[in-house]
């Protein structure tokens, strides 16, 4: 275990820090459906000299599970690292994918191994992680959307937003979300409600989707598809 | 000449399984020998991985090897559960483990020759066998033999479970007879016939017969037959 | 070739100068050795359960191959309150598991004091993991245990061996005792079942007769042995009392069949 400042009330500091800087992160957001689940993520593209397609904030675990990220990216490649190494190894274990709520734990599980470890052992890290993911999968229990924050603890989600957007994003989301959404819809629940919160004007650069089925697995939105989804949001 | 220690012996006895439509049947001789030597009339080889698993392991070779095997098997079945919110480990999911942690030893292996039974989440029979170092077919089996009398009994099981070498009597031994799930009473027959034939033929085999059944309507099911103790 | 064992089979320091140790990195003293052989052993241990508890011996010797070594050799110890642990094979590594390995466990133990002991299944336990932990390193100790006790209210009776090879039965006996006193002993507790119909004092003369038969056909055995005798109370696991007679001598010896022998010995015809 590790010793944490805990000063006042029993709290710990470096987490709370950490919670907070993830509202300083770009805005991600998750629906889950009866059919799949979407997530979908700002990119903030603030040069024109950016190549939008390096902005890598959705990524594979294995061919079931993905996730959206908010915060710190350079943080959250060491959990994603873990969790392809743990759904791999499950793989192999017992030839069957690994689920979408174990994988969450195993992420979940690296987050308070900061500070100094109980028995003098050498801790991994020296402060906690700054960056909070949307874990997107589907498994025998169907489509599933996970909150992971840097404290932890893990919760499951029908929508979710994160990051700087999010409270307002998590509000229109309550209003809009109903359980039986077609991914369709969830696709432009999620598009709308990023176009709200978001500082710059949505296009089909400065976003990213994928999605998460039963026939097709984890798939990130090709250029011509975000092209297409953005165009439909506009008509709309 | 010197001669080093070996780390090895056989404790012999035979173990079978044998897969039906919804339920498998796993058995195994209760007979425990070190050489001529009958170390115990009742210890038994099948085990189940867990109070309330479909999952049974039976296990025969190295007896000290085979306990351990079973014994880890019994904890990666409950460490699983702990780790994947209660839910149980599959059949085939047991099956990919236990072929790893047999090949795992690949350097040092464990002497023991394993069959894996189960009901998978469909409450069908699911059957896989093991060599010592954890080679197995995924597709699994429908009948598996191993241990002292397994030459005995293999090519029983082929003739009664396979219905290898039958023809259907009006082709004229042109027409194989077709293969088909055997219901359980038969399975039970063929397994108490099996090992009273292997007691008759084999001396590490007899003294008692552990049968154990598990089905997708009964559950799991234990049974100790009498063998001849000669 | 010279006096130290260590140095044959390795060149000779007069050609090829003195052996450089530090080949074995921080442990100059030499490779790491184990145990190949027995060196000095005890024979047989029988024991056999009945209704109420368990009945084990083994006798006084401890062998230097055919010498007779050491004849106050105690081979049987009490670990615990509800169990006797009886060791056959190499006389060290028994006082090692006796002296070590099960005083400490003890006292670990009763350094709790919650109340808690352990019993007969638990010993039986733990030396079945340290003999499969010491054969899978390659380094065995060499010796069959018995442990003869109570629980779960009833009488416990197993073996393990250098191989960690693990099993129980109504009679069990090890060494020679396998085959010469296992065919008496099975006699009157074929399975666990007949257990319920042999009475204390029939178990107690069954193991000496065991014990007489051993001692007239192994040659290494003495006619001086221990007994214990382990009686529960049935149903509970309460402490059972444990009986220890030392020394005991063989009775009723019958030496009638040897005054036909001829051929060996003093006689002249």
């Amino acid at each position: 275990m590790f010793i944490a400042r805990s000063e006042y009330e029993g709290r710990l500091f470096q987490v709370e820090y950490s919670l907070e800087a993830i509202k300083l992160g770009s805005t991600a957001i998750g629906v889950a459906t009866g059919y799949g689940v979407v997530i979908g993520v700002e990119k903030r593209v603030t040069s024109t000299l950016l190549e939008a397609s390096s902005v890598e904030k959705i990524v594979e675990i294995d061919s079931h599970i993905g996730c959206a990220m908010s915060g710190l990216q350079a943080d959250a490649r060491s959990m994603i690292e873990h969790a392809r190494v743990e759904a791999q190894n499950h793989r192999f274990h017992y030839n069957e994918p690994l689920r979408v709520e174990s994988c969450t734990q195993a992420i979940c599980d690296l987050a308070l191994r900061f500070g100094e470890g109980a028995d003098g052992e050498e801790s991994i890290m020296s402060r906690p992680f700054g960056v909070a993911l949307l874990i997107a999968g589907y498994d025998e229990d169907g489509p599933q959307l996970y909150h992971a924050e840097p404290s932890g603890t893990f919760y499951r989600y029908d929508a979710k937003a994160i990051g700087s957007g999010s409270e307002g994003a998590q509000v229109e989301l309550q209003n809009e979300y109903h359980s039986s959404l077609t991914l369709q819809e969830a696709e432009s629940l999620v598009l709308k409600t990023l176009k709200q919160v978001m500082e710059e004007k949505l296009d089909f650069k400065n976003v990213q989707l994928a999605s998460v089925t039963k026939e097709k697995g984890f798939r990130i939105y090709t250029d011509e598809e975000m092209q297409e989804v953005v165009k439909q949001l506009d008509n709309a | 000449m010197r001669h080093g220690w070996n780390p090895y012996t056989d404790n012999g006895g035979s173990i079978i399984g044998i897969a039906g439509d919804d339920f498998v049947i796993l058995a195994g001789d209760t007979r425990h020998t070190s050489g001529y030597n009958i170390n115990s009339r009742d210890e038994r080889k099948v085990y189940r991985l867990g109070e309330n698993s479909s999952l049974v392991l039976a296990t025969v070779g190295f007896g000290a090897d085979a306990k351990d095997l079973a014994q880890t098997m019994r904890r990666a079945v409950e460490d699983f559960k702990f780790q994947h919110n209660l839910k149980d480990m599959t059949v085939s999911a047991a099956a990919q483990f236990l072929c790893t942690v047999l090949y795992g030893n690949r350097f040092f292996p464990k002497y023991a020759y394993c069959i894996l039974g189960g009901l998978d989440k469909n409450g069908k029979a699911r059957l896989y066998s093991y060599d010592p170092v954890g080679s197995y077919s995924k597709e699994g089996e429908s009948r598996a033999a191993a241990g002292a009398a397994s030459s005995l009994i293999v090519p029983f099981l082929d003739n009664q479970v396979e219905f290898k070498n039958q023809y259907i009597p009006s082709s004229k031994g042109t027409q194989e007879r077709p293969v088909e799930h055997l219901d359980r009473d038969t399975v039970v027959r063929l397994v108490k016939d099996a090992f009273t034939g292997a007691t008759e033929r084999h001396i590490e085999v007899g003294d008692g017969l552990q049968i154990v059944t598990v089905s997708a309507q009964d559950g799991y099911q234990e049974e100790i037959m009498p063998l001849k103790r000669d | 070739m010279n006096h130290f064992p260590e140095a044959w089979g390795r060149p000779r320091d007069d050609v090829y100068g003195s052996y450089d140790r530090s080949v074995f990195g921080h442990d100059a003293a030499g490779p790491t050795q184990h145990t190949q052989q027995p060196i000095v052993t005890g024979t047989s241990v029988v024991a056999l359960k009945f209704k109420d508890g368990v009945v084990i011996a083994a006798d006084n010797l401890a062998s230097y191959g055919s010498l007779a070594r050491f004849n106050d050799v105690e081979r049987l110890r009490q670990v615990g309150t509800h169990t006797i642990v009886g060791a056959s094979g190499d006389v060290s590594d028994m006082q090692f598991l006796y002296e070590k390995q099960l005083e400490n466990l003890i006292i670990a133990e009763d350094y709790q004091e919650d109340g808690h002991g352990l019993r007969a299944k638990h010993i039986y336990s733990y030396l079945s993991r340290v003999m499969y932990h010491r054969r899978s390193k390659m380094d065995p100790l060499w010796n069959v245990l018995l442990v003869a006790g109570w629980d779960d209210g009833k009488p416990f009776l197993a073996s393990a061996d250098l191989l960690g090879t693990t099993f129980s039965s109504p009679a069990l006996a090890s060494g020679f005792g396998a085959h010469l006193a296992v065919p008496l002993l099975r006699r009157i507790a074929p399975d666990e079942a007949s257990v319920a119909n042999i009475t204390r004092e029939q178990a107690i003369k069954t193991i000496e007769e065991c014990m007489k038969v051993l001692f007239y056909r192994d040659a290494r055995s003495m006619n001086k042995y221990t007994m214990a005798i382990v009686t529960g109370k049935e149903g509970t696991n309460d402490e059972p009392d444990i009986e220890i007679q030392k020394d005991v001598s063989l009775k009723q010896q019958s030496w009638k069949f040897a005054e036909k022998i001829r051929g060996y010995g003093a006689q002249t015809v």
